[in-house]
């Protein structure tokens, strides 16, 4: 704030003048008014953006080029910004109209400064000396340099990137979507969207075979990353749906059924790769954790979690240090962009193969996909029927409601993508019974 | 020489055109013949006559002379006319001495805020004039519907996946009819007036799109639900200012965008719909964005303005290329395989082919070629046929192109090749009407898959389905 008012040329930038009447120096309250307004507008900024609102980064449906993204907000943001200021400089003005005197007074008394003008801890004065109004022009400013910031930033980050998806060089595109919980797997799945819908030669490279071999590695590893992400996905929901106790019987139970689960390769741990320390050198450490496994002290350690368990399904204490399931469903649902993508994408690739795989590498997998898109497709149908589940969720938050149908319009809409692409062939896939009944009302076409 | 001469004769007197199976015109009596004679391909289709059962009242413009006239008081009539009309109508009955006999002082003031709005308004038309038609005048102006106000069914729209149609009528109800179920599901809200267009959800067998005057309604009709009249719950109204009334809506092949345009809005809006978040595509010049078509591949836009330019999106940077037609706007376009796109400027006779366009063959050198010439003619027997284009429906395979004239009223359909890039188009049959019936809207069915299928709404509320079958053993 004082950056500002340092830049418009006025009196307020300096705390304290000559005194006209008496000899020594005086305060300039609008200057201290300024000070203190800057400080206030921080925190309300601070409060407002990260204690009471979520910052979700959201990805336009069409990116398009930044310039013209920049001109589409910018008008928007200036509006924004004018607005927006008016409620904290009211706030202001009234937390200073029963405070002022206080910081006033501090202030005064350790410069030793006298107050000549009107105190403007009165109204009339308040308003007369106009300072209100360059204290809102300032916040304005301030907020529409933020809000600038977080646009372009929300416009730079958002750019689509292309992987390749065999490359020894550079990222490819499994790589990118198996790094879960980081930015780049949103990348990813957005460009396995719009690679399987857009660009047919990398799609051609997906049902290529490696050479030499003869292996279908790119699609393989592809389908094992996507997977991965559905299956991961779906097991969160599953959890949900049923008790949280039995949410692990489940999840063993669930095993037999994905049979797909990953065995992973050698991952890196931490964010950042560290050059020093080869794979090798992890899969020992994990080794070595395995057969500490048996020990007594995990026993123990297994004993103290199930009683921490039990001591939380206590009413009272549940209540305050549990997990809210409701919360947790939001941050879950909040999260389900690369899922969406994933299943569209995978969906499209799919429903190109049947004329553009030539080896024909997506076929042995279509049960597979198939199976992991109904029972995504069936866990969101058990949150939408609230009445099927013996604990409903009410969702309040508007955001995770759109997402939420969101998803499941996506999941059908791939599988309807997939079923109608083979329609003619689709007895003829191998199929279980439960996922052979879940895709029938997609084959007539009567699935809602 | 014009095309027309090749054409197949017109049925006689008392007779009229059925289907066509591979080169024969099948005709029958126009009282006792029926198609099931010559074809059960659309037996299992839904017989549809929308006058029948049109008998509740209609509120349209016409028939408020049909309410008596009630006295109330001069409050109670503002507040009412800005309820229902907006702030300006109110301010305009205010200040009508007739009206308002009671206080002149109002009356004063009212007449001066007026004026001060009227001085805003004719400013703003004058920097932006596409905007001075109101509602449904700009949808009427731009609606490739013949009569679009006063026409029985107002647009028509069927299924991408199964036998399933949809259309909206004079009283602004969408009913969809389907081929399984003999109830009729009829989709009606408060917003939902002056419905200019419909398009169903590829891969969903549920979700419909309705432009209206007030934005888009997109209804959920679940298939399997057995009420007629679904409740306003089922719908989602998607609504941005400035962007009214919209004068088309098309969904994207894959079924994951929405594009709405409205004529009087410079910009086309593309849709996330369960998120209802919309993003603007503007660029200048052009006037209002009045239909944009997808390809069938989902690569390219085709968007029509108001005036002479036109654009072609690619949709995977989201930039257009600019073009001009010569005359006039483009009343009508429809894509067909290998991205070609053919279009006809209003109140030309000419159809002209658009393929390839942009990088691939050197941009800007490249033209609209002119594929067709429909001029109007009259042929032996009497009847006028061609003229200028109103509207062109090409059928999914893009082997028949029907055209549907301004002035005259024969439907003409034609057979379509492309090969090695190039395209042919022969004559195909002509489609009347029984009794002077007049065509007003057509589209083809996208499932039919022993040729193709065109639908008709006649003048008179009949819809015809118009099979031509092809098999390949002929």
């Amino acid at each position: 704030m004082s950056l500002y008012s340092s830049l418009a040329k006025s009196n307020f930038n300096v705390l304290k003048k000559k005194c006209e009447n008496y000899d020594g120096q005086c305060l300039i309250e609008q200057s201290l008014f300024l000070q203190i307004g800057g400080m206030w507008m921080g925190l309300y900024y601070f409060s407002r953006s990260h204690l009471f609102g979520a910052a979700v980064l959201t990805f336009p449906h069409i990116y398009q080029e930044k310039f013209q993204q920049i001109k589409l907000v910018i008008s928007n943001i200036l509006s924004m910004g004018f607005q927006h200021s008016i409620t904290p400089v009211v706030y202001y003005c009234v937390f200073y109209y029963i405070w002022g005197s206080k910081p006033r007074s501090v202030v005064s008394d350790v410069y030793s400064l006298y107050l000549e003008d009107p105190p403007l801890d009165n109204i009339i004065s308040l308003i007369s000396s106009g300072i209100w109004i360059g204290l809102w022009f300032y916040t304005s400013l301030f907020f529409i340099s933020t809000y600038t910031m977080k646009t372009v930033f929300n416009i730079v980050l958002t750019e689509p990137m292309k992987f390749p998806i065999d490359s020894n060089t550079h990222m490819t595109l499994a790589t990118a979507l198996s790094q879960r919980l980081q930015f780049t797997s949103y990348l990813g799945a957005l460009d396995l969207k719009n690679m399987s819908m857009t660009d047919p030669s990398r799609r051609g490279q997906t049902f290529m075979l490696s050479q030499p071999g003869g292996h279908p590695k790119n699609w393989n590893n592809l389908l094992e990353k996507c997977l991965y992400i559905i299956n991961e996905f779906n097991k969160e929901l599953d959890s949900i749906n049923s008790d949280s106790y039995t949410a692990e019987v489940d999840a063993k139970s669930q095993n037999g059924f994905n049979k797909v689960l990953p065995d992973t390769p050698p991952q890196y741990t931490g964010s950042l790769r560290n050059m020093a320390q080869s794979p090798q050198l992890l899969e020992l450490k994990k080794h070595d954790k395995k057969t500490v496994d048996n020990t007594f002290a995990t026993a123990v350690k297994e004993e103290f979690n199930s009683f921490i368990q039990k001591l939380c399904q206590k009413p009272g204490i549940n209540y305050f240090f549990g997990e809210l399931v409701d919360t947790k469903l939001k941050f879950i649902l909040i999260q389900a962009q690369p899922v969406m993508w994933t299943c569209e994408g995978l969906a499209n690739i799919v429903s190109s193969s049947l004329k553009e795989d030539k080896y024909g590498v997506t076929q042995h997998d279509l049960p597979t996909v198939l199976s992991a898109f109904v029972s995504l497709k069936q866990n969101l149908d058990k949150l939408t029927k609230p009445g099927l589940v013996p604990r409903k969720h009410i969702l309040n938050d508007a955001l995770a409601i759109k997402i939420r149908s969101a998803l499941l319009s996506s999941v059908k809409r791939s599988l309807y993508k997939i079923v109608l692409t083979f329609s003619k062939y689709i007895h003829e896939i191998p199929l279980d019974p439960e996922i052979q009944t879940a895709i029938q009302p997609f084959i007539l076409c009567k699935e809602p | 020489m014009s095309i027309f001469n090749s054409f197949p004769h017109l049925p006689g007197p008392e007779e009229t055109a059925f289907c066509k199976i591979n080169e024969s015109y099948c005709c029958g009596n126009v009282r006792y013949g029926s198609i099931s004679t010559f074809s059960n391909s659309i037996k299992q289709h839904p017989i549809i006559n929308v006058t029948k059962d049109l008998h509740h009242h209609r509120l349209s413009d016409e028939n408020i002379t049909m309410y008596i006239d009630v006295e109330d008081n001069l409050l109670k009539k503002i507040t009412s006319v800005w309820y229902k009309q907006g702030f300006l109508e109110a301010l305009s009955v205010a200040a009508d001495t007739n009206v308002n006999r009671e206080s002149k002082v109002l009356a004063l003031t009212a007449s001066y805020a007026l004026k001060v709005t009227n001085l805003f308004t004719t400013l703003r038309y004058f920097m932006q004039p596409h905007l001075k038609d109101i509602g449904p005048k700009i949808v009427s102006k731009y609606s490739r519907t013949r009569t679009w106000s006063s026409s029985p069914v107002k647009c028509l729209a069927w299924h991408p996946h199964t036998t399933k149609i949809a259309l909206a009528t004079a009283d602004d109800n969408v009913r969809v009819y389907c081929s399984e179920v003999s109830f009729v599901s009829t989709l009606k809200c408060k917003a939902q007036g002056h419905v200019s267009s419909l398009c169903w959800r590829p891969y969903s067998a549920s979700e419909i799109a309705v432009g209206c005057e007030q934005g888009v309604i997109v209804w959920t009709v679940d298939p399997n639900s057995m009420f007629t009249k679904p409740s306003s719950s089922n719908a989602v109204v998607l609504k941005r200012s400035g962007h009214s009334p919209v004068t088309d809506v098309s969904w994207s092949p894959n079924g994951d965008l929405l594009v709405s345009c409205c004529g009087a809005d410079t910009s086309m809006l593309v849709w996330d719909v369960s998120m209802e978040m919309a993003v603007p595509l503007r660029r200048v010049a052009g006037g209002g964005i009045v239909f944009a078509r997808w390809s069938l591949s989902a690569s390219k836009i085709f968007a029509a303005t108001s005036s002479i330019i036109f654009r072609v999106w690619d949709t995977q940077a989201w930039t257009p290329e600019r073009w001009c037609a010569r005359g006039c706007r483009v009343v009508a376009a429809c894509w067909g395989p290998k991205d070609m796109v053919l279009f006809a400027a209003k109140g030309e006779p000419i159809v002209y082919a658009l393929s390839n366009t942009g990088l691939m063959n050197g941009a800007k050198s490249t033209k609209a070629q002119p594929v067709l010439d429909v001029t109007k003619i009259e042929l032996p027997s009497g009847e006028a046929v061609g003229g200028p284009i109103l509207d062109m429906c090409w059928d999914p395979t893009g082997s028949y192109l029907a055209i549907l004239y301004e002035e005259t009223h024969l439907i003409s359909v034609f057979c379509t090749t492309q090969l090695m890039m190039q395209l042919s188009i022969t004559p195909c049959c002509f489609i009347s009407g029984i009794d002077n019936e007049v065509p007003s809207t057509m589209a083809f069915q996208q499932n039919f898959t022993e040729g193709a299928c065109l639908s008709i709404a006649w003048s008179s509320g009949r819809i015809q389905h118009f099979p031509i079958i092809y098999t390949d053993s002929y």
